[in-house]
């Protein structure tokens, strides 16, 4: 039989605060490794008795509003928060403050690329929580780290219109550019800055109601989701084609021997008990304050993505290079205004050059924002190259000197000389060399053309590069046939 | 002189303070002697009652913090012999209700479970009276966890007694707070109120109890019981005590979401003969038929000595000039229903967090797994009380369960504020007792956990409406024992209860 598989996500994406939701303590644990356990807490953020949350932190639900803005969720106006009771060793209260009944926004949709075939998918709703803490056992002792209880989180939870994992694993590709993007989350999936669990299910093709959903929980990166939902739609496919039924359950994902871990209880047995969180009053969010948080929405990135590769006529793979990083797309389209030649020559000194420079270890900067070579410098030597100023020969070497003084190509070019030599002088170094030279002068002159590179060459050390090798060789052949 | 002074009320003593006629140190030697000859042993766990314990009062809890007080008494005479301003309620002795935290002090909740557990932190209530110069003599004792309405489930033993009749209890949850105030244990102290919980005990103690409206005054550092229905406020000798405590504690806080803006007025400013004559001049008091009337809130038999002190009273408040203008509170009878789902719902989750992770009471039983851990801590922490409310609050809330009951019990509430409301678009408050029977015995009704919640059928309608209400001493019954009189007001309306009650007082004594 043939089945179809439906998937939803549930994303949890830390929001880019100093301070945790409902207490000041810092998030810090949330994106610096060397973070020692239970550093950054308080009797707020670990449930001492007689606590009660602070006011909430205005910059989380800003950062909130931003993002469902930005993906056309409608934001209620008013939203509650709920207690969802439940006890683990890293849930300090034994509830964690979300909001269940009103959340912060619902519906919108996300756009993404895949195989160059547009894709929608919609949001079933958003909403604003608490991270609870961390746990694990070792050597059979239960450890509570609770650095990360009360950081802010915003969960997004899409519509069943996932068909695949490839699909899920792009969406997730796209949801995470965006948060970047916005600069609402860094939204490193090995932070857990980002995390995701899936509701996968199958049904036979043509089907209409829903199998039963199985849920892998905590997926922290996007092979992992992709790998994971494939073993889990294999599996049920076992399961059904074996006469079996499915049961809703929970999955740990292990990556380490590419299998899911089945939970022995039935995830539908679970009662959180949801009610009103009393110590809180509702979140009141006007259309200002809607306002203020979407200040400069930027393009987003897929829509990027498309104009790039439609308008611009990059090459898909390439597109997808630049936009990946809004900073790196907006220099290649700050570049792109200040220079005046082809759009595919930026694109490729872009990628081959800045991106390799910020990546290159040796360099002392890894934001774009701190690259010696500015858009302006770029689109300066671009243009200089392209007006014969300098060979293009000599444009690696300027953009690495132009990294290590931080001078501009021109001021570059004047002092290092670099311009290339007069055609008056560089007939005068011709002749020297063919002078030089008579035996590879004869043999070019006997038909063997080869050798006239190794003329070009010396012509070219001659001029330590900055002569352009064209004009080099036809300058080269027309003296030396005139010989 | 100085050793009476454990008598005196608040409003007197800081006044002797202040213009040096005692010194705070013999304000606080006073209380300390007081406590050495009433008190008896304080609660403590495992302690069997002895014939001795039964005539003694037992209001503290823990170790008292007498080294403390008598250093901060002595600093509050240096500040005042340099001239400094040592605060409205300098040198004045209070107590605590063992429900708040006090930073490096035992908080216990009365509970086994927090046996040992010492705050980090500084209720908000508390650090303005210290800020303000009170002197923090102990912890009182109540029912575990506030679960009761006779101090008597409290895990820490003897039990409290009532100061008036030490074979009655104090009332509670606040026992420990009220009977320490009657007793001259203290000058004042602090209480909470989720049903009842000051009123109830200050009417049976024969001493004022405030619960102020919610959001009056900071929650932050009250272990919760019910959040949506928690209020803090001060146990006092008279009226005036009352207001300037509330004075004191009164006011927004950054650390509780749910505190208000609202500005706080100069209570005991307001209590002067010209701003109470002005009061009285057209002033509408509401008669709730259904506290009279209704035979599932009262028994005229049951209660026919209070029932007289009330008429009496109204009486009284006529010939000052005020109106008694029967109104209906129609749903008063659903206020008891209603609290018990809304309170076992919230406690069950804010019972949560004493899972033996952090702090407080971890099992020394092995155990397999995390849960088994959980189970094994929580039996042996929590008594009766909590574990029955625990299962209760569970069950209405579960899936299924949660529409018929918990849903219902908010719709409840709803229409309890909204009678209150209708109510106050007619009166300026309203008068009622704050019980219906005066002290019980001890052991009376401990055990029957809907006749100890049913004590409160008459104070918990404020609880659910949020408004504010005060119970004052009004006479005794024919055994003697106090009888309280209760106003309730509209929404941030303590001046004019204030005023009320203190016109009663001022007329009565």
């Amino acid at each position: 039989m043939n089945y179809e598989t439906v998937i939803g996500l549930e994303i949890h994406v830390q929001l880019k605060t100093q301070s945790k939701l409902f207490c000041g303590c810092s998030t810090r644990s949330a994106y610096e490794r060397d973070v020692p356990p239970n550093r950054h807490i308080c009797p707020i953020c670990t449930g001492h008795p007689g606590v009660l949350p602070r006011p909430i932190n205005r910059k989380a639900v800003e950062l909130a509003v931003r993002l469902a803005s930005a993906v056309r969720s409608s934001i209620h106006p008013e939203s509650d928060f709920d207690r969802k009771n439940y006890f683990y060793a890293d849930l300090p209260k034994g509830y964690q403050i979300t909001q269940h009944g009103k959340p912060l926004a619902e519906g919108g949709f996300i756009d993404f690329i895949l195989d160059g075939i547009d894709q929608r998918i919609d949001l079933n709703h958003m909403h604003l929580e608490e991270d609870p803490g961390k746990s694990k056992i070792e050597g059979g002792v239960w450890l509570v780290d609770m650095n990360r209880c009360g950081v802010p989180l915003v969960e997004i939870v899409t519509q069943p219109d996932l068909r695949s994992a490839s699909e899920a694993a792009a969406f997730v590709t796209e949801f995470r550019r965006i948060v970047r993007y916005l600069g609402v989350s860094e939204g490193n999936m090995e932070m857990g800055n980002l995390r995701c669990d899936a509701n996968v299910s199958i049904r036979p093709s043509s089907s209409d109601p829903l199998g039963v959903k199985t849920e892998i929980k905590n997926l922290n990166s996007i092979r992992f989701l992709e790998d994971a939902v494939n073993w889990e739609i294999k599996r049920q496919i076992r399961v059904l084609n074996a006469g079996g039924e499915i049961n809703q359950i929970t999955i740990a994902w292990d990556d380490q021997v590419k299998e899911g871990q089945l939970s022995r209880e039935k995830e539908s047995e679970a009662d959180y008990r949801y009610f009103r969180e009393p110590n809180l009053i509702p979140v009141a969010i006007s259309e200002a304050f809607i306002a203020d948080a979407s200040i400069d929405l930027p393009e987003l990135p897929a829509r990027r993505l498309r104009r790039y590769i439609r308008e611009h006529e990059i090459s898909p793979s390439d597109a997808v290079t630049l936009i990946d990083e809004r900073s790196v797309a907006d220099y290649f389209e700050s570049v792109l205004m200040i220079y005046s030649g082809a759009t595919k020559r930026a694109a490729d000194w872009v990628r081959n050059h800045v991106l390799r420079a910020l990546n290159d270890p040796e360099n002392a900067f890894n934001q774009i924002n701190e690259l010696p070579v500015t858009a302006e410098y770029l689109a300066e030597l671009l243009d200089l190259m392209d007006a014969g100023v300098i060979s293009d020969a000599l444009g690696p070497q300027i953009f690495q000197k132009i990294i290590e003084t931080g001078r501009s190509p021109k001021q570059i070019i004047e002092q290092e000389g670099l311009r290339p030599p007069e055609e008056d002088d560089l007939i005068q170094i011709i002749d020297q060399v063919l002078a030089d030279d008579p035996v590879t002068v004869r043999r070019y002159r006997e038909g063997n053309d080869k050798v006239l590179n190794r003329l070009i060459g010396q012509v070219m050390k001659q001029t330590r590069g900055r002569a352009d090798a064209q004009k080099v060789r036809s300058l080269l052949i027309e003296r030396a046939d005139a010989l | 002189m100085s050793d009476a002074l454990w008598q005196y009320s608040a409003t007197d003593l800081r006044e002797m303070i202040q213009s040096r006629q005692v010194s705070a140190v013999e304000v606080c030697e006073a209380l300390i002697n007081r406590i050495e000859s009433v008190e008896g042993r304080s609660g403590g766990l495992v302690q069997q009652e002895d014939e001795i314990d039964t005539r003694h009062i037992h209001a503290f809890i823990h170790p008292l913090s007498l080294e403390s007080a008598r250093k901060k008494a002595g600093s509050i005479d240096e500040m005042i012999s340099r001239g400094d301003d040592p605060g409205i309620l300098a040198g004045i002795p209070f107590a605590v209700k063992d429900i708040f935290c006090v930073k490096d002090t035992r908080t216990t909740a009365a509970s086994s479970i927090l046996k040992n557990y010492v705050s980090p932190y500084t209720s908000t209530v508390v650090e303005r009276i210290l800020a303000a110069g009170g002197i923090l003599l102990g912890k009182t004792n109540l029912d575990e966890f506030v679960y009761g309405s006779s101090t008597e489930s409290s895990a820490f033993k003897p039990v409290t007694r009532n100061p008036v009749d030490p074979s009655r209890v104090p009332g509670g949850s606040s026992g420990g707070s009220a009977a320490a105030v009657a007793a001259g244990e203290a000058v004042l102290s602090l209480g909470s109120d989720t049903a009842g919980s000051i009123r109830q005990p200050a009417a049976f103690c024969g001493v004022v109890g405030l619960k102020p409206t919610y959001g009056r005054v900071s929650r932050w550092g009250l272990i919760a019981m019910a959040a949506s229905l928690d209020c803090v406020g001060p146990l006092t000798r008279n009226v005036k005590d009352c207001a300037l405590v509330l004075q004191v504690i009164a006011g927004q806080d950054s650390k509780d979401w749910t505190s208000v803006t609202e500005p706080v007025p100069s209570y005991p400013d307001l209590l002067s003969d010209a701003a109470v004559h002005h009061t009285f001049k057209g002033l509408k008091i509401g008669w709730p038929t259904e506290y009279f009337e209704d035979p599932e809130l009262i028994n005229p038999d049951e209660s026919a000595d209070i029932l007289r002190a009330i008429e009496r009273a109204a009486d009284l408040y006529k010939s000052l000039g005020a109106e008694i203008v029967p109104v209906s509170l129609p749903h008063t009878s659903y206020a008891i229903p209603a609290y018990f789902v809304i309170s076992r719902v919230e406690l069950a989750s804010d019972l949560h967090r004493f899972d033996g992770v952090k702090y407080g009471h971890r099992t020394n039983q092995p155990v397999d797994d995390l849960y088994e851990m959980y189970e094994a801590t929580r039996t042996e922490g929590f008594g009766v009380q909590p574990k029955q409310r625990v299962l209760m609050g569970m069950h209405v809330s579960s899936a299924g369960y949660a529409d018929q009951l918990y849903d219902r019990a908010l719709r409840l509430r709803a229409l309890i504020r909204q009678d209150f409301h209708r109510a106050f678009e007619k009166v300026d408050l309203i008068m009622a007792a704050t019980t219906p029977t005066t002290a019980f015995p001890l052991g009376g009704i401990f055990g029957d956990t809907v006749q100890m919640q049913n004590a409160d059928r008459l104070t918990v309608p404020a609880n659910h409406a949020g408004v504010p209400a005060i119970s004052l001493p009004c006479g005794l019954d024919s055994s003697g024992l106090p009888i309280g009189l209760q106003l309730i007001g509209p929404d941030f309306r303590e001046d004019r209860l204030l005023q009320v009650a203190y016109a009663f007082e001022k007329e009565n004594n």
